[in-house]
């Protein structure tokens, strides 16, 4: 199974994404974490630490220093010399519930390849190739939709798009949705984060009106984890946003039973 | 906020003031522009707001109804030599984009965005080289452009807030929004960038000393204000209490930015 996560900027895609792979590796299945964020923070949603987030290595960073090596790099082939599944048993981490961690690629030297064949194409290939019949993908990709794009879902995938009860990242999903139709996406969920109140969901409900909407309280001891950089997994297991994404990661496991 | 706003006086004429703002997603990008760009209409100057952002925050932010704003598909034609395989059309001059496709907002700021029609087979990223096209081309004396940037280092990688002559990073005091600063000021610094942090949400010194510590420089501090916040639950971004900490913070960040880059004078 393969879950993408998209949404505006800052809207709780990374905690929603933590949250949820941590809660499907709890039932025994192999998850595998892909932050496609170039802004790369998924390690610490998923309680790794902000330190060590901040050391991993991402792929299409060691896949172009290897490709300016050895001279092999073009645009149209960037990673022909090495398989998706064989990049993960090389560079995954291993995060809290065994939760296994790969970055798509980061930007922290800047003026090194490009994106278009860095961490965008290495997103597109991580998560359309990598072997997701025995196990979950969780990709939280990178804000806005444009990155959804190049990840490029097939109709099997499971969306899930955060957004917050305000208008801009209302309008963000709004996009999201359509690129979702133009995909042919079956399984497209709007996972309404931080509501405050009934009026919240509503105007969710009006705005987005053909949307599977799941919601998840406005949980301030969420939002203090996330301040102190460790997974509310850790810090608040009870609170009341943690139990609701458990309840979506639920929801999706009833909803695709192929993994048995 | 405009009785108390100062007057600014252009004492560099032949000048344009360009800022970049950049950060984490969520960190308050949109705001802070949103907030600079009435400052400075304000003030006296004319002011076009660009959003290079691929989501369509600024012009909701200004009040713009977002389908209303586009950069028409008349604007850009394909051009196999731009990154994203489009361009503005040849022969449409900045100035003259600015004046046919602009939309004025009440304060008079003339809001430029990213055409809206974001699907796979038209993709918004077509439209960003016409707009930094525009925002490198457009030098009127007198005017402040202010460019809202997306979200996270992938930017500035692109060297896309080299049109500004000033970049401003929005942090929030979050280890997330810390790391993007950090990654952002590193790449700014590789571009020779000129550039520096304003603290955004602000909740107190011990936040900015923070984010002071952890990223670097500051020049400001927006702090947190919760009307502002839920007036964007539906559109506009209000205006912060004239006299309140918003207001406050914003005069002085305007004040610092036209002072380091010799643009001209406050008076209060």
């Amino acid at each position: 199974m393969k879950i993408a996560i998209t949404g505006k900027g800052g809207v709780g895609k990374t905690m929603v994404a933590g949250i949820l792979a941590r809660t499907i590796a709890r039932t025994g299945r192999d998850v595998i974490a892909v932050d496609a964020d170039p802004n790369p923070n998924l390690g610490i949603a998923l309680g790794l630490g902000v330190e060590e987030t901040a050391k991993l290595e991402a792929i299409a960073n060691r896949v172009m220093a290897d490709a300016a090596h050895s001279h092999s790099h073009s645009h149209d082939q960037p990673h022909e010399h090495k398989k998706p599944d064989e990049l993960v048993q090389d560079m995954a981490v291993t995060a809290p519930d065994g939760v296994r961690l790969v970055q798509t690629g980061t930007i922290e030297r800047p003026a090194e390849g490009c994106l278009c064949c860095g961490s965008h194409a290495t997103t597109r290939i991580i998560f359309n190739e990598l072997e997701s019949q025995s196990r979950v993908i969780v990709a939280d990709l990178e804000a806005g939709i444009n990155d959804l794009i190049w990840a490029y879902p097939k109709p099997g995938d499971v969306l899930l798009v955060v957004t917050e009860p305000y208008i801009k990242s209302i309008e963000v999903a709004r996009r999201a949705l359509i690129v979702a139709e133009e995909l042919s996406l079956e399984e497209v969920y709007v996972v309404g984060n931080r509501l405050e109140s009934p009026e919240d969901t509503d105007r969710l409900r009006e705005l987005l009106p053909e949307a599977l909407l799941l919601e998840v309280p406005n949980d301030e001891a969420i939002r203090q984890a996330d301040r102190k950089g460790m997974s509310p997994l850790d810090t608040v297991p009870d609170s009341p946003g943690v139990l609701a994404v458990q309840e979506i990661a639920a929801h999706i496991l009833e909803r695709i039973p192929a993994l048995g | 906020m405009s009785d108390q706003a100062g007057k600014l006086t252009d004492s560099a004429p032949g000048g344009i003031l360009k800022l970049a703002v950049v950060g984490k997603g969520g960190a308050g990008k949109t705001v802070l522009c949103t907030l600079l760009a009435r400052r400075f209409a304000a003030g006296g100057s004319r002011v076009l707001a660009l959003d290079l952002d691929t989501s369509p925050g600024l012009a909701i932010s200004l009040g713009i109804d977002p389908s209303d704003s586009p950069l028409p598909e008349e604007a850009i034609e394909e051009n196999k030599k731009s990154a994203y395989g489009w361009a503005l059309r040849s022969g449409l001059d900045a100035r003259v984009v600015v004046a046919r496709y602009g939309v004025p907002t009440d304060e008079g700021i003339i809001f430029l965005g990213l055409g809206n029609t974001s699907t796979v087979s038209n993709p918004t990223k077509r439209y960003i080289e016409a707009i930094r096209k525009v925002a490198q081309d457009f030098n009127e004396p007198g005017w402040v452009m202010v460019g809202d940037l997306s979200a996270g280092p992938t930017t500035p990688f692109e060297a896309y807030e080299r049109f500004a002559s000033f970049t401003l990073v929005a942090v929030e005091a979050a280890p997330a929004s810390i790391l993007a600063g950090q990654r952002i000021r590193s790449i700014l610094s590789h571009n020779h960038s000129e550039h520096a942090v304003v603290v955004t949400k602000s909740r107190g010194p011990a936040d900015s000393e923070r984010v002071e510590r952890e990223v670097g420089e500051v020049i400001g501090s927006v702090p947190h204000d919760a009307d502002l916040r839920a007036s964007e639950l539906s559109g506009r971004l209000s205006d912060p209490r004239p006299d309140g900490a918003v207001a406050g913070a914003v005069d002085d960040l305007v004040e610092k930015i036209c002072s380091i880059s010799n643009f001209g004078e406050v008076v209060r």
